[in-house]
């Protein structure tokens, strides 16, 4: 399955190589949890963030890294970041 | 000797009167400071059916009790009056120097009452208090007006380190949506207060002072901010997030979560928000970081832009600014966003309000119902040369301007199509779409000052997870996250805090009183300083209640309530305010009709 991958700020390190701009397409084995992708990129799991799955923002967590990811999902991880 | 409650000035415009007088401390003790105790002052002394722009209609400038004091990001005041915009009492709240140098002159505040026949300037230095004739001033731009007040200063170093809050043309012209600039840069924003400046001829406000802020329990007050530091230090909004990339890093996440304005409203999404984010920003225009007074946060951006069609330098644009100039208004140049923001600060006039008028202009303009003869330009979506011409138009009250300048509600109404306004109590809607996020839409509805984001910023629980992460879809709850958000603001409001203060984790009540109790020597519990934030909402509802707002007022515009957004994570959704109202005002102790309750006011001690 494929998947739209995006990093904001200082998480664009972790971009896999292909990616460009903080955005890359992945393509994982189906099944794949939130968590495996983050062992994928070699982002540390315990790493403060803000999950972004298909336009959605959810808790960071046990919760969050255990979904499975579909083809065609969009993941979008940013930094701790507010304002206003 | 402690300097809270300490003094205020009273200036009598139509006399031409300048008096000092003490607060009371008891109010100083029920209502903290800042946004509290300044609106308890006025409802004390205003009839709430005032007409705003009117000699009777009073301006209060009131810090809190911890402006000033080095606590952390302790550089702000409160602007208190009854708003032209809305009709509702309004509280503008700004940093920068300004607020801490009017406590380091002896006082805590200045009440505004009556109207001067000529433009004056008050001067304030330390125990010299002057009114002084300021035709010079008048018809010029806040950043001008700064400089020519500083040339008026004989020593160099003095006129450097004197502190300036004034209107500019906006302001003068009574646009419902000027704002009160201070230290060039920052504002009291919202709700119009520049015009009711400018409404009693007031140019300046002029402030040097050489004394020191006294707590009143030095070391609890040490004590309390040690610990607060370490919070801060520790947090990562407020130790990496704002002070590494400001508020506009917000554009890409809200863009991702569909709830980006764009478009008047239109949809929740842009397809060009990396161009205007926080990261394009820091790329492209940013020339360095800047803060407040004692803010280690330090959130400003200082930017230059060096586009010959829209060159200048200044601060900002900060990200409800560059959401609402840019997606809301379909541009994608940050270089035409910022210049528009530079000309707010300069012309005086609220971004957030202006930018949505300007967006409120645009669609008009593409259905028709702007004649293209009337508008003078072409005020497509996208259109950032229409931005800044529109803008500037309305900062002088010239062209479309004329009506333009006194927000959209009034734009719309005029070209008889007030559906396409996107605000309450006919103030515009932030940068955040409330069919995404549900929480909001009951902040936007119920806010006591119309349409606001900081007056409980759910954004932080619903979407960012700054304290606990919410499901930004549900109405499950949120009457009550939206409670103590309301209450906890209304207390840092009062304080002389910055709000940002609260996006550090664990940052709520207790530090709060911490804080206050060591500056002010009133021995609250957490218990009490919870009361007097209730104190604070409840006052505010009850003034807006005798000035003519009923329950009908509690909404939203109809496009949030019915038509759903059709991308991204929220598509299908549409705010269900219906679903939280009801929960809201109990948990208020309001009646059905939003009505506080007798025994609620009596509890609170205000009936
Ligand atoms: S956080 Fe930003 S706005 Fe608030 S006091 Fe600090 S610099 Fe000023």
């Amino acid at each position: 399955m494929e998947i739209e991958l995006k990093l904001f700020m200082r998480f664009k390190d972790y971009l896999p190589e292909g990616g460009q701009k903080g955005k890359a397409k992945m393509t994982l084995p189906s099944g794949t949890t939130f968590e495996k992708l983050l062992h994928t990129i070699g982002m540390p799991v315990p790493e403060d963030k803000i999950i972004v799955i298909n336009g959605i923002s959810h808790k960071q967590g046990a919760a969050a890294n255990g979904i499975e990811l579909k083809d065609g999902d969009t993941v979008a991880i940013f930094p701790p970041i507010a304002g206003g | 000797m402690n300097s809270w409650p300490g003094k205020l000035i009273r200036v009598n415009l139509t006399e031409g009167s300048c008096k000092v007088e003490e607060i009371d401390p008891k109010l100083a003790r029920d209502y903290i400071g800042g946004r509290g105790l300044g609106t308890k002052m006025f409802c004390d002394e205003v009839d709430p059916n005032v007409d705003p722009l009117s000699p009777e209609n009073k301006l209060i400038f009131l810090a809190g009790p911890l402006t000033g004091t080095g606590a952390p990001a302790s550089a702000r005041y409160m602007v208190i009056t009854k708003s032209p915009l809305t009709g509702t009492i309004a509280s503008s709240n700004s940093g920068g120097y300004f607020p801490a140098e009017l406590r380091f002159a002896g006082y805590n505040g200045i009440i505004f009452e009556g109207k001067s026949k000529e433009p004056v300037a008050l001067w304030i230095n330390d125990d010299s208090i002057e009114l002084k004739p300021a035709k010079d001033l008048w018809g010029k731009p806040t950043h001008i007006t700064e400089e020519l007040i500083r040339e008026k200063i004989d020593d160099p170093w003095l006129a450097e380190e004197t502190r300036i809050a004034c209107i500019g043309p906006a302001g003068e012209k009574l646009s419902r949506i000027a704002c009160i600039v201070n230290d060039k840069h920052r504002a009291a924003g919202r709700s119009g207060v520049g015009a009711v400046m400018g409404a009693k001829k007031l140019k300046a406000v002029v402030v040097k002072g050489s004394k020191g802020i006294q707590t009143a329990d030095f070391d609890g007050f040490k004590k309390a901010v040690r610990g607060c530091m370490d919070k801060l230090k520790n947090g990562p909004v407020t130790s990496e997030g704002l002070p590494t990339y400001g508020t506009s890093i917000l554009v890409n996440i809200i863009n991702e979560c569909g709830i980006l304005p764009t478009n008047n409203f239109q949809q929740g999404m842009f397809d060009k928000a990396s161009e205007i984010s926080g990261e394009s920003i820091a790329e492209n225009i940013l020339t360095r970081n800047k803060g407040c007074f004692a803010c280690s946060i330090a959130c400003a951006r200082m930017t230059k832009i060096d586009d010959p069609k829209f060159a200048g330098q200044g601060e900002g644009p900060e990200y409800e600014t560059v959401e609402l100039m840019g997606a809301d208004c379909g541009i994608d140049d940050l270089a035409p966003i910022t210049k528009a923001n530079y000309l707010c600060n300069e012309l005086g006039m609220d971004t957030i309000s202006a930018a949505c008028t300007v967006a409120t202009a645009m669609e008009l303009y593409e259905k028709g119902y702007i004649p293209k003869e009337e508008a003078g330009m072409d005020l497509s979506f996208g259109n950032g040369e229409a931005l800044v011409q529109l803008i500037e138009e309305m900062g002088w009250r010239k062209g479309l301007g004329k009506i333009a300048t006194d927000g959209s509600y009034h734009l719309a109404e005029h070209y008889g199509h007030p559906e396409l306004f996107m605000g309450v109590k006919k103030q515009e809607i932030p940068a955040y779409d409330p069919r995404g996020v549900q929480g909001m839409g009951l902040t936007y509805a119920t806010s006591n000052r119309g349409a606001c984001h900081v007056r409980g910023y759910t954004i932080a629980n619903e979407v960012l997870g700054v304290h606990e992460k919410l499901d930004p879809l549900v109405t499950e709850g949120k009457a009550a996250t939206v409670k103590v958000f309301q209450d906890l603001t209304a207390l840092v409001d009062s304080s002389g805090l910055c709000l940002f203060v609260t996006l550090t984790p664990g940052w709520g009540f207790e530090e709060m009183k911490a804080l206050i109790k060591g500056a002010t020597g009133f021995d609250y519990t957490v218990k009490e300083v919870k009361d007097c934030s209730e104190r604070i909402w409840n006052l505010e509802r009850v003034f807006n209640m005798k000035a003519g707002l009923t329950k009908e007022d509690d909404t939203l515009p109809k496009r949030l309530l019915e038509e759903p957004l059709t991308q991204g994570g929220p598509k299908g959704q549409v705010c269900r305010l219906e679903e939280m109202l009801p929960e809201y005002y109990e948990l208020r102790g309001w009646d059905e009709n939003g009505v506080p309750s007798d025994k609620k006011l009596k509890k609170l001690g205000i009936a």
